[in-house]
């Protein structure tokens, strides 16, 4: 009779669809047809068909429908449903505070992902972005890495590399376009190479993406750009003036293409593309200069290429092509574009880095955050249902079984947390607009659904719901009703203490690891702002004179502006305040190794440049207008690059820079041209004359703090007898700022989603010693009773928690010290980590905790005891 | 009138029920198809025709007693209604005219 039955699991499956309409019938059916076949065609086959049939037999209308399914799987589903709105709707403030809490920590964590997801999609969109690399200039004896490199790269990098499928460079130029007599200054200007836009994927409005920077005289620019110069998109063919202030030259540059606005997510960021064959009769010379430093350039190899072939082929490039022995000092990295954002800390150039210790650290505290809130939850849940162990009892006893106390426990929890990720989704949502302005992105909701972040999230609501519901669920589950029933406290009676303690101990130790973060932060940013910069940045401006014209003119436009009322001192130089400084001339000195090779920063200045800036000299004198000699033949050096030479006086030291033979007069303070990321360089100070690269390019001029806006107003007539630009000037201490800006707006960030996480620590806590001081509120009664006082008792509970929170310290102080030092480690000047810091950090985490915990536990350790002892 | 369409295998389930008095139901009717006509049907086949007849007014159903066969499962048994007897008629005099009307052909 057995070999008529047909496979069991189908029949479980038909079982299991199948409503019971019709299941008997079917099932009678598809047996007897079944035993039909295993007659008529074997057993065999006739098993493997029978699940066929089964599935055959699956229609819309015999499957169960959701009445039934009740019925069978959870008829009481709705009925759970409505206990647990009922029991959030009881203790409306606690389950809202609670829920809350959980919403705060997911929207942290979601804004932080997001952060991060941003931060790591740079550069991501190009097509092919896996086999493009940056060429990044370095310099193996001294050790500097550089964005910028010289014209003979791609000729003759063409030759000596086969390999390489494309080269194009981009370098920046400030231009003065023409538009309707009036004049605009624009510094997002690029000479490009043709194929720059089918090397690289920006949107393409208008023109031939393959052909639009072939020809001279070429110009591409962005939609916003169109939009501002002629107030519509279809402007191919247009002509548009400019005049190139480097150069002195003025092109008529026709239109050939409109991109879509460069995204905010590329490191890259022009407004106008120039094609670089315009440049020839400007800039041709440039291409035998190997030490001239100035365009960015990308290469695109073939796919699967390991850069490290090409690299190691570099030292043979330069010897070959440069000259004999000048791989020494010159080198090419192969970069992946995709790590320009985030590893290019060392890297010097103009554009804006993101950085991946912040990043690291970002993710740290989105972690640290996510857990505390997680924690806190848990507890809390737990904490409040274990006043169930009645409500278990009495469901028992009405004939619930395990499954089902089980069943409403985790319906319950699945009901609050997702309460909680609606919430923190609308939050999200809502200050999502505001987070981008703080953080200067552009992050839409949509990337909220992404399926990492998805993941992710389902994953911790998952993790959350399993230990959230399992002390009531599984725990309580297990006590047999007539003992809790008979217990007239209605609490199961189960000694956790030890889980207890650690979720103290980690949600102590988050706490203090998040305070010292911030107290670490906060001091580095501290350190920015009154950091001695070696001069005097108050009431300091700097005008840059970008017009070679002008530049000639300077000692008139100096002299006028020296008359004006408010300027108490100026003078001129070759760099801005602040400046990347990008031009290196090679130095030598007296007594300089042979092999080594040293490059310096060579910075234009005038005689009153020491005094307008209020800098110190260290050594010897400055340059004086006394000295005929000290025009041609005398240089400054700042103490680092003094250093470098290793000397100790200055009694009649020579030093040649760029070919030119020096005599060094005096030896100037080291001061920042830049942010503290970066070292102070080896500088000298000299005079130079006007049409050189290097010269002097920016007024900077001491104000008088009394009546700067009028000074301003006084200077900008000036300004405009000499020139039909634009006055442009800045606030050195503002610029100086500015370079900070990305940190600080980070800082401040990042300082904010710690101390959310500080004070959802604080908020389990408390819940914590309430549920403590529940539990223990009889012991503590019958302690007082028999005579104990207050004091005691509070000294009963305090060393408890005080054993966990020296614990808690001793891990999280060295914890934080390792990841800020490795944080610190991205600053050339950081503050140093001393005891002082944790010392003050252990204190704050001490305050806060006692604040939180002193006074429920005042409050227990007061109670009248027979407000627990009536009960018995 | 599409309600009282009748398909060809409808037709051939409706024939075969007919036929089967006081035992038809899915298994005995797809046996007997099988046989008649030498093709092979699919059980659910037949006993969605069924339903569908019946929704039709063709056939009606009613369930019958155990069996040890099915371990003890009822069966669901269907009979010919009247309305059903008239449609066969109908399809059978339509075909019966069109055959008279069919000229004579030597192939």
């Amino acid at each position: 009779m057995s070999d008529y039955k047909p496979p069991r699991w189908a029949d479980r499956f038909l079982e299991w669809y199948c409503s019971k309409h019709y299941l008997e019938e079917v099932q009678g059916d598809l047996h007897e047809w079944h035993k039909r076949r295993v007659l008529k065609s074997g057993r065999f086959r006739a098993r493997l068909m029978y699940p066929i049939d089964v599935v055959a037999y699956l229609r819309l209308f015999r499957v169960k429908n959701i009445d039934e399914m009740e019925k069978r799987n959870n008829r009481l589903f709705f009925s759970y449903l409505k206990m647990a709105i009922r029991q959030y709707r009881r203790n409306l403030a606690y389950s809202t505070l609670n829920t809350l809490g959980l919403a705060i920590g997911l929207v942290s964590v979601m804004l932080i992902s997001l952060f991060i997801l941003d931060e790591l999609s740079f550069d991501r969109f190009h097509d092919g972005h896996d086999q493009i690399y940056r060429l990044v200039n370095h310099n193996p004896s001294s050790g500097r890495l550089g964005d910028a490199t010289p014209s003979p790269w791609k000729a003759n990098m063409e030759l000596a590399f086969p390999e390489i499928e494309q080269h194009v460079r981009l370098g920046q130029d400030n231009v003065l376009m023409k538009k309707e007599g009036e004049n605009f200054l624009e510094n997002g200007f690029y000479w490009t190479d043709a194929g720059f836009t089918e090397f690289f994927s920006f949107e393409v409005l208008a023109g031939d993406r393959a052909t639009m920077l072939d020809e001279p005289n070429s110009i591409v620019l962005t939609k916003s750009k169109a939009l501002r110069y002629f107030n519509r998109l279809d402007v191919v063919g247009e002509l548009l003036p400019l005049k190139v202030y480097d150069g002195n030259k003025e092109f008529t540059m026709k239109i050939t293409g409109v991109l879509e606005d460069v995204p905010r997510n590329s490191h890259l960021q022009f407004d106008f593309l120039g094609s670089m064959s315009t440049t020839d009769e400007m800039y041709g010379r440039f291409n035998s200069i190997w030490g001239l430093n100035w365009m960015q350039a990308y290469v695109r190899l073939p796919k699967g290429t390991d850069p490290g072939t090409l690299e190691k082929k570099v030292p043979a490039f330069f010897e070959k092509y440069r000259g004999e022995g000048s791989s020494e000092f010159s080198d090419i990295i192969f970069q992946p574009l995709t790590e320009v954002r985030l590893e290019s800390n060392n890297v010097e150039g103009r554009i804006a880095k993101g950085d991946k210790n912040n990043i690291l650290l970002f993710g740290f505290v989105a972690v640290l955050i996510l857990f505390a809130a997680s924690i806190n939850y848990i507890n809390l849940t737990t904490a409040k249902s274990t006043r169930r162990g009645k409500e278990v009892g009495m469901r028992k006893v009405f004939g619930a079984n395990r499954r089902h106390v089980i069943r409403q426990f985790y319906v319950e929890c699945a009901l609050q947390l997702s309460i909680a990720y609606i919430l923190a989704i609308g939050i999200v949502v809502t200050v999502l607009p505001q987070f981008n302005a703080v953080v200067q992105k552009e992050m839409f909701n949509a990337d909220l659904f992404r399926p990492s972040i998805l993941m992710v999230m389902a994953g911790v609501y998952l993790i959350i719901l399993l230990l959230s519901g399992f002390y009531p669920a599984i725990v309580m589950n297990r006590f047999r009703p007539i003992e809790v029933l008979r217990n007239s406290q209605g609490t199961a009676g189960v000694n956790r203490g030890w889980i207890r303690r650690i979720q103290v101990l980690v949600q102590f130790a988050i706490a203090t690891f998040l305070i010292s973060c911030t107290i670490i932060v906060l001091n580095q940013m501290n350190y920015f702002n009154s950091h001695d910069k070696g001069f005097n940045s108050d009431q300091l401006i700097n005008i840059p004179v970008d017009d070679r014209n002008l530049q000639e003119r300077l000692v008139l436009i100096k002299d006028r502006m020296s008359r004006v009322s408010g300027v108490t001192s100026i003078t001129a130089s070759g760099e801005a305040l602040p400046s990347a400084m990008n031009n290196t001339w090679g130095f030598d000195w007296e007594g300089k190794p042979d092999e080594q090779s040293e490059g310096i920063n060579v910075v234009a200045i005038d005689y009153d440049y020491l005094q307008t800036l209020e800098t110190d000299l260290v050594l010897g004198r400055n340059i004086s207008k006394d000295l005929a000699s000290d025009s041609s033949s005398a240089c400054l050096l700042n103490e680092s690059a003094f250093k470098l030479t290793g000397w100790t006086d200055l009694e009649g030291r020579k030093v040649n820079i760029g070919g030119n033979a020096l005599f060094v007069a005096g030896v100037v303070e080291d001061f920042n041209y830049n942010s503290l990321h970066s070292e102070v360089a080896p500088a000298a100070y000299m005079l130079i004359l006007p049409g050189a690269r290097v010269s002097p390019d920016n007024l900077i001029l001491r104000l008088d703090a009394s009546n700067i806006s009028s000074a301003i107003d006084d200077l900008d007539d000036v300004w405009k007898e000499f020139s039909e630009q634009p006055f442009d000037f800045s606030f050195v201490d503002q610029s100086f700022a500015q370079l900070y800006g990305d940190e600080k707006r980070f800082m401040k960030v990042l300082v904010s989603f710690a101390i959310i996480g500080v004070f959802l620590g604080v908020l389990g806590l408390v819940g914590l010693i309430s549920f403590v001081a529940e539990r223990h509120a009889r012991e503590i009664s019958i302690r007082k009773v028999l005579g104990a006082s207050r004091g005691s008792i509070m000294a009963k509970v305090g060393t408890q928690f005080m054993q966990i929170f020296v614990i808690s310290v001793l891990i999280a102080l060295p914890l934080s010290r390792m990841v800020m030092s490795n944080w610190l480690q991205g600053f050339a000047y950081s503050i140093s980590l001393n005891w002082q810091v944790f010392g003050f950090a252990t204190l704050v985490a001490l305050t806060i905790t006692l604040l939180s915990i002193g006074t429920h536990t005042l409050r227990i350790a007061s109670a009248n005891p027979t407000k627990h002892l009536s009960d018995h | 009138m599409k309600g009282t369409h009748l398909g060809e295998f409808e037709e051939l389930v409706l024939l075969t029920c007919a036929l089967l008095i006081n035992s038809a139901y899915s298994v005995t009717i797809g046996d007997e198809i099988e046989r008649q006509t030498d093709r092979s049907v699919t059980l659910s086949t037949v006993h969605t025709a069924l339903y569908r007849l019946e929704k039709k007014g063709f056939v009606e159903s009613y369930m019958g007693g155990t069996t040890k066969d099915r371990g003890g499962r009822r069966k669901r048994l269907y009979r010919i209604t009247a309305a059903g007897f008239d449609v066969l008629n109908q399809a059978k005099e339509m075909r019966n005219r069109m055959w008279d009307m069919m000229p004579d052909y030597k192939f």
